[in-house]
């Protein structure tokens, strides 16, 4: 492993990233370069220096607690339950439409059957 | 965690405020972290996070937290603080050459805080794409492939971007870590 290599590799190996194989030809590299074992010292210091950068800590929850009490429903389920209420409508105007187009007893049949038994003497019926 | 993220979660449904809380408790410090760092203010960064936990509350029936809760707030967080960079991205951020010298203090805990100050400027300085991946790998302890699942590209674009932070970091820091110029 040529030195610009495994220089390539220092920042992972000193993460952890690297597999052991990896790790094992960067570590057979470092046993006999003494540069780049002055870089991985280096880049070493550099990692550990950067942790200087801590974060306070801080409790949020109460000002969360009560900013909570300001939020309103979720407008996904909002959408989603006028979504199924215009689903039930659509059902409902569906079903009576089949309603209206099943054959049933077609009134004409039912009114001449009617005419057949009227008495004679009965004015005519007018079936439209 | 997850365990307790799942039952918090389901509580929380069902209208459990006191399980939220202990969902923000949980989480809360981690967040604050990434965004401060993000952000590269303090009080962006508490706003950024309070937004996050908001918009969990506010879809709370529709998550679980079978991928991991903290995964999600994170996702979450980021997309907020990139709209936030967006809209208003790092500038200046105090990067005097002079904070990066290392000017002999009068006691440790002095030359405590101006390391830190120098690592906060040289860490802001980063361009935005380095200083995710360094934030979340350095400070939030991601692995590569964690990093490269949250931010959705390939594990080898993390590990680029991380050591191209580092030696950046390392020009930056050159009085402070002992490397003559």
């Amino acid at each position: 492993m040529t030195c610009e290599s495994t220089m390539a590799r220092l920042v992972a190996d000193l993460d952890g990233e690297l597999t052991p194989e990896e790790s094992a030809v960067v570590r057979d590299h470092l046993a006999t370069c003494e540069s780049c074992r002055a870089e991985r010292l280096q880049l070493e210091t550099v990692v550990r220096a950067a942790a200087a950068w801590d974060t306070d800590a801080s409790d949020i929850w109460p000002t969360v607690h009560g900013a909570m009490q300001s939020v309103g429903p979720d407008p996904v389920l909002q959408e989603l339950r006028a979504m199924r209420a215009e689903i039930a409508t659509l059902r409902e105007e569906i079903a009576a439409l089949r309603r209206d187009a099943r054959p049933g007893p077609p009134a004409l049949v039912a009114g001449r059957l009617l005419l057949a038994f009227a008495p004679a003497d009965e004015p005519a019926l007018t079936i439209m | 965690m997850e365990t307790d993220d799942g039952e918090w979660l389901a509580m929380a449904a069902a209208g459990d405020e006191a399980s939220f809380g202990s969902i923000v408790r949980a989480h809360q410090e981690r967040l604050l972290g990434y965004a401060e760092r993000m952000l590269g203010s303090r009080d962006s960064a508490l706003d950024a996070v309070q937004e996050t936990f908001l918009r969990l509350w506010g879809a709370r029936h529709r998550y679980s937290a079978e991928g991991g809760l903290d995964r999600l707030l994170l996702c979450i967080l980021r997309n907020i603080c990139l709209d936030e960079l967006r809209k208003a991205p790092l500038r200046g951020h105090e990067l005097t050459e002079g904070v990066f010298d290392r000017s002999p203090g009068p006691d440790a805990e002095a030359s405590g805080r101006a390391l830190r100050q120098a690592v906060r400027c040289a860490v802001l300085a980063l361009p935005p794409e380095q200083r995710e991946v360094f934030v979340l790998t350095q400070y939030l302890g991601l692995t590569y492939p964690e990093t490269a699942d949250t931010l959705g590209c390939p594990v080898n674009t993390v590990a680029s971007r991380r050591h191209a932070a580092v030696m950046t970091l390392r020009r930056r820091l050159r009085s402070w870590t002992g490397e003559e110029e």
